[in-house]
């Protein structure tokens, strides 16, 4: 097993991932949990823990101790990292203005630990954004503002037509459409773009407002013939 | 209710050994404290947590229950504070509001940040109206519920804010009496230290100021400065000095307590780095935990050592718990 030569944190860190790995409870998750490579969340997931971020931010990122300033899974700065380059600036040199100062952790993370702990933050709030996003209220949303979402905010249009993504709704019922909007699956005839667009969508995930979900979903939905 | 104490194979998790005690020794142990001296050192079988519960080094230590992070909500919280405790072989506890009242520490507006939520004016309305409802049987059976276990609540945490009402205010005071505290300790500014003159004055009821390390705002105690502004107000404003916070925020505890000895209440102890660094395990930090421990026993000053364990761990709170009462004993024996 590949823990054996980390010894006891080895055997702490696997059962950590079990929790992680319980996330995945399809193929679909499975695809998910490939990247990031689960070696590099359990690493992350341990440099969160062994630097007390779980005080203040709440284990696996589920509630926010310190406030809703200090809640990571709805934080638009995190949902604009990409691999750290923000979440370290927060880290790296603490916030010396909050109540309960966070503090500075530049002596104690390397830039190396910080690209993991990004990737375990950023995994964690994709799949609780999840869980969230799903299990909205199925509230209305506004058609329009969901169009203009899809062709400039989400950059959608980067990758599918309106006529491409016509037919998809087409085929697929509401809660296929909510759910596969969130998470592709892969496609019976293979896609070359298919990582790049499956990541895009964890993107998504983390940096879509409940509003503009529902304002999507209006769209999209609007869309079938 | 029955706690179970004794590990069956007497180890935890990590093999590390854990002390063998029963309930009712420990209850006996605790209670008879002050008996211990008279009673042979392992009478119990339990030699380390009775060393604690009487006085490590001549000092009186206690925990604050915010290092149980994790504990379960609703029902189940004070038997696990309590286990926790009995697990640890700690008799004191300093025990923060949230960890007491039914409505959480977010409806009752603990953090700044918490107090703009959407919806906050009604959750933070219910949460005063049930505390300007309970009786104040609520506490004292708090109170005995503890005792009855062998343990014992010394302070009790109320941040005190700009959204609480003088009713409340009164309230929060008068449960204080209730539930029997040495003093309250809060995480609280300079301005709300102001309003809570007259009602400390009138219910004879010590505060004691925790500092954090915001130096840059001087509403909040994160300076010797700070902390004399609050001491100046009234005689019922004394200081719980949070040892790892005021390192962190690169101030000088050993300066302050030597000159504030007689308005310190307990101090919190917690390593951390200078400069806002993070905490770490006790004794590989910057804070002078031991120069303290060793001053206050010194000089016979009556102040409580509270241990809050804060740092990043792979373990349970209880194992570290643990591990910061070991460091406390190495540097006092
Ligand atoms: C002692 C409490 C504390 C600890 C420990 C802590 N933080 Fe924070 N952190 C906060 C608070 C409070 C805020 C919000 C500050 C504010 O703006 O008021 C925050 C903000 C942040 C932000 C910026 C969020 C935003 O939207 O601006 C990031 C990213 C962050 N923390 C990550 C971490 C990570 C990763 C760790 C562990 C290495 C950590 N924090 C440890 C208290 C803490
Ligand atoms: C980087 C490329 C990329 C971007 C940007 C992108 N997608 Fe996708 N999307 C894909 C790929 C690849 C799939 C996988 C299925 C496929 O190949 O049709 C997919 C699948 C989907 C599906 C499911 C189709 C089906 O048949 O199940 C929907 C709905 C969808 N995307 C909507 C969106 C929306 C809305 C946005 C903008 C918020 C968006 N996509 C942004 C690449 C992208």
């Amino acid at each position: 097993m590949r823990f054996q030569s980390l010894g006891i944190l080895g055997v702490i860190l696997a059962l950590g991932s079990q929790s992680l790995r319980a996330q995945a409870t399809s193929a679909n998750d499975a695809a998910m949990a490939l990247e990031p490579n689960a070696a590099v969340l359990e690493r992350g997931k341990a440099i969160f823990r062994l630097n007390e971020c779980n005080y203040c931010h709440g284990i696996d990122l589920t509630r926010a101790p310190r406030g809703a300033r200090a809640d990571l899974k709805h934080s638009p700065l995190v949902g604009a990292d990409e691999n750290g380059n923000l979440i370290g600036l927060a880290v790296l040199n603490g916030l010396p203005m909050s109540q309960t100062s966070m503090p500075r952790f530049g002596d104690v993370i390397t830039p190396d630990q910080l690209v993991d702990l990004a990737a375990y933050i950023h995994f964690q709030r994709q799949a609780e954004r999840y869980k969230e996003l799903t299990a909205l209220p199925d509230r209305p949303g506004d058609r329009e503002e969901g169009k203009a979402y899809f062709n400039g905010t989400g950059q959608c249009t980067t990758c599918h037509s309106p006529a491409e993504i016509a037919g998809a709704v087409k085929k697929l019922a509401a809660p296929a459409l909510k759910e596969n909007t969130l998470r592709p699956t892969a496609p019976a005839a293979a896609n070359p773009r298919f990582d790049e667009g499956y990541r895009a969508h964890r993107k998504m995930v983390e940096r879509i407002t409940d509003d503009e979900f529902l304002n999507l979903l209006a769209y999209l939905n609007s869309l079938r013939p | 209710m029955f706690v179970e104490l004794s590990h069956p194979h007497g180890k935890d998790s990590q093999g590390t050994r854990i002390i063998m005690i029963s309930r009712r020794n420990f209850v006996r142990a605790a209670v008879g404290g002050l008996a211990a001296a008279a009673l042979p050192r392992h009478a119990f079988g339990m030699e380390a947590a009775f060393d604690r519960n009487a006085r490590i080094g001549g000092l009186d230590f206690g925990v604050q229950t915010f290092s149980f992070n994790g504990l379960p909500n609703g029902d189940a919280r004070i038997p696990t504070i309590i286990k926790c405790m009995h697990q640890v072989g700690i008799t004191a506890c300093g025990i923060q509001s949230g960890h007491v009242e039914p409505p959480g520490r977010t409806e009752t507006g603990w953090w700044i940040t918490d107090r703009n939520l959407p919806g906050m004016r009604e959750s933070r309305e219910r949460a005063r109206q049930w505390r300007l409802t309970v009786p104040s049987s609520y506490y004292t059976d708090l109170r005995s519920r503890f005792e009855a276990e062998g343990c014992r609540i010394d302070y009790f945490g109320m941040n005190f804010n700009e959204t609480f009402t003088d009713a409340e205010r009164e309230a929060e005071l008068k449960a204080a009496k209730a539930l029997g505290v040495k003093a309250c300790y809060a995480s609280i500014r300079l301005d709300e230290c102001a309003r809570l003159v007259p009602f400390v004055q009138a219910h004879q009821v010590r505060i004691a100021m925790h500092n954090h390390n915001n130096i840059h705002d001087p509403q909040e105690f994160g300076t010797a400065e700070s902390l004399e502004k609050a001491l100046a107000m009234s005689e019922y404003f004394m200081v719980s000095l949070d040892i790892g916070h005021f390192t962190a925020g690169n101030n000088d505890s050993i300066a302050f307590i030597r000159k504030h000895h007689d308005r310190i209440l307990n101090v919190h102890l917690r390593d951390r780095r200078k400069n806002n660094g993070p905490n770490t395990r006790f004794g590989e930090g910057d804070a002078p935990l031991a120069e303290v421990m060793r001053l206050i026993r010194d000089e016979k000053y009556p102040i409580d050592c509270f241990v809050e364990y804060e740092y990043g761990t792979l373990r349970t709170p209880v194992d570290e718990v643990n591990a910061c009462f070991d460091y406390c004993r190495s540097v006092l024996t």
